[in-house]
């Protein structure tokens, strides 16, 4: 039987699926070409990379206070839509002259997080100059096609005879046999692209970005003790709501982890509740004075008369210690959730350098300061975690709200009985990317 | 490993992932170099120098576009280069003819042998064939590409066309006569 065919659709045909698998001498001779002088640009972003990913891992792993050590970081289920989504095993049917149907995306996208999955036609593995042997090939020839691997380091192509329904059952380590659904394997790797989240795809240039932010800051203790004294350990303590206000720094590593660094202005204060005081100025002959004077007539002329007190004059109040650290954070960023709103944790320490700290005693009608206890230290630490939530206004600016719980590690220099110092605060900004 | 952490790998050199990309890709590859490649060894060479280029410049590949129309490009193109540097592309003048119907029996013909008859074919013929029949460029994108006339690219065709019709049809009849 003879059909006229113009030559162009025959070779078109014919060599639709054409693909060959070179001999392993190829390769060896590629790696042996690439392995001169390549090394060590090779390793170097490596370290770079799985290095500061390895650091900062750690960084979170050490903190005490993690949110949810069993936290799955990755999220499955992606590559599980995915993967029902492409579970179509359709056969493709040959026609009686051998002739596929014009399908021309017949490639293969079973599982998509393997891209091992590729068609591989039958016959084409060896490329021999008789023509006998091809000859014999073509009489079974279906067109259709196999996946035969769900590896990419197994590439041997399956070399088998074809049944006369133009199926092609091929027992691979993947059970399901496709030969398409008319999607091609790029198509389905750029979706899978897409699925993962727009932040995916990422310029190399939009790794930095720069935070304003400003926080209101709670700070209380942890424990009991007072470490302005240990009369005052079993007062009650409350916390003062401070502001902190700075700017971050952050790059982004990868899709997902970003470090930050920065510098923020942060005070802090708390209440030792229940005290009293009073003046403590006494004579020569040891009694407490005061100087009093008519408060009407009070001038230069009319200096105020010492008079002895009866008893001394007690106030109560509390007594506030406020105290401002320069605070440079160096965190990490994990984003669990990327999508318009994304979620975050964020772990990291925090350099504080001590900048002001003053003690006073209140009450209801003035403020007293009194002499500025040595308790603090200068350099302190604390360790820092919390949960960023943002929402991306724009690609290039992000809103972020980042509760964090932040407790030091070394903010008294004396035994302060137990004192246990915390910060809590909802650190808000605005990220401005490029 | 998804096709974009491949990518990257390669862009840092990382050994693995060269070769994952390598065994990934080398089927199609090699099957076009098959086709412009006067035999398999020459073949084989040049899918070497192919993917040599393409782990140079995959730092240049910034994600726009498709990948393996990428890798392709690169495959045709290290092919006529080695053409280009052995001066393949002379002016071969000749007449103009349409695309022609051949006797056959589709079903015999084997795609081994087409391949065969296609590395038999005089290099320019075959590259000018290659490059319009079975990776669809225009004449005028083949004259660009192998500094011709369009013209001429035409009548490489039209030329390519008959060898391979001839050697087809001559391999039937010989079939035939010794069927008998």
């Amino acid at each position: 039987m003879s059909d006229r065919k113009n030559i162009d659709r025959l070779f078109r045909e014919k060599f639709r699926y054409f693909e060959a698998v070179p001999d392993a001498h190829v390769w060896s001779a590629i790696e042996k070409q690439l392995g001169k002088g390549k090394k060590d640009r090779r390793i170097f972003p490596f370290i770079l990379r799985y290095g500061g990913i390895a650091a900062a891992m750690a960084l979170l792993i050490t903190l005490g206070y993690n949110l949810n050590p069993d936290r799955n970081l990755v999220d499955p289920q992606k590559i599980t839509t995915i993967d029902t989504k492409e579970n179509n095993a359709g056969n493709v049917a040959a026609d009686v002259n051998g002739n596929i149907p014009e399908n021309k995306d017949n490639a293969v996208s079973n599982n998509t997080t393997y891209i091992g999955n590729r068609p591989i036609p039958v016959k084409n593995t060896r490329i021999s100059g008789d023509e006998h042997a091809p000859e014999k090939l073509a009489l079974n020839d279906p067109e259709t096609h196999a996946a035969t691997q769900n590896d990419i380091a197994q590439n041997n192509p399956t070399k088998e005879n074809t049944t006369a329904t133009a199926h092609t059952p091929v027992t691979t380590e993947n059970s399901d046999a496709v030969a398409g659904n008319g999607k091609s394997l790029f198509d389905a790797i750029r979706e899978n692209n897409t699925v993962e989240g727009e932040a995916v795809v990422q310029n190399a240039e939009d790794k930095w970005s720069v935070t304003p932010n400003a926080a209101p800051i709670y700070f209380n203790s942890l424990g009991e003790g007072s470490p302005i004294n240990e009369e005052f350990r079993d007062n009650s303590k409350s916390g003062n709501i401070t502001l902190s206000y700075g700017i971050n720094v952050a790059y982004q590593v990868n899709n997902r982890l970003s470090v930050r660094s920065g510098i923020n202005r942060v005070s802090y204060g708390y209440n030792t509740n229940n005290i009293e005081y009073t003046p403590a100025g006494r004579n020569d002959t040891g009694d407490i004075i005061v100087k009093v004077s008519d408060a009407s007539t009070a001038d230069v002329n009319n200096p105020p008369t010492a008079v002895v007190m009866d008893k001394p004059l007690t106030r109560e109040g509390k007594m506030v210690q406020e105290f401002g650290y320069l605070e440079v954070p160096l965190e990490v960023k994990y984003r669990l959730l990327n999508k318009k709103i994304g979620v975050n944790i964020i772990g990291g320490l925090s350099s504080l350098f001590l900048t002001d700290n003053k003690v006073s005693v209140k009450d209801d009608s003035f403020n007293t300061p009194i002499a500025q206890p040595q308790n603090l230290n200068e350099f302190n630490l604390s360790t820092n975690v919390g949960l960023g939530i943002d929402y991306k206004v724009s690609n290039e600016i992000l809103l972020n709200v980042e509760p964090m719980f932040k407790y030091q590690l070394n903010t008294f220099s004396s035994d302060s009985g137990g004192f246990k110092p915390y910060s809590l605060g909802v650190y808000t900004g605005l990220s401005f990317r490029f | 490993m998804s096709l974009d952490k491949l990518i990257n790998g390669c862009k840092a050199r990382d050994r693995k992932a060269q070769e994952q990309l390598y065994r990934l890709f080398a089927g199609k590859l090699f099957s076009i170099c098959l086709k412009y490649s006067r035999n398999k060894t020459e073949a084989e060479d040049n899918l070497q120098d192919t993917f040599m280029t393409v782990f140079d410049k995959i730092e240049q590949y910034s994600f726009k576009g498709s990948f393996e129309g990428w890798i392709r490009r690169i495959t045709v193109n290290t092919v006529l280069q080695k053409y280009r540097e052995e001066g393949v592309f002379d002016i071969v003048p000749d007449h103009l003819q349409e695309d022609v119907p051949v006797d056959m029996d589709s079903d015999a013909i084997s795609l081994d042998y087409l391949l065969k008859l296609i590395q038999e074919l005089p290099d320019r013929y075959r590259l000018v064939f290659n490059l319009y029949v079975l990776d669809d460029y225009s004449h005028k994108e083949i004259a660009a590409m192998l500094s011709i006339s369009e013209g001429t690219s035409k009548s490489n065709l039209a030329r390519a066309r008959m060898i391979l019709k001839d050697r087809i049809e001559k391999s039937q009849l010989k079939k035939k006569t010794e069927s008998i």
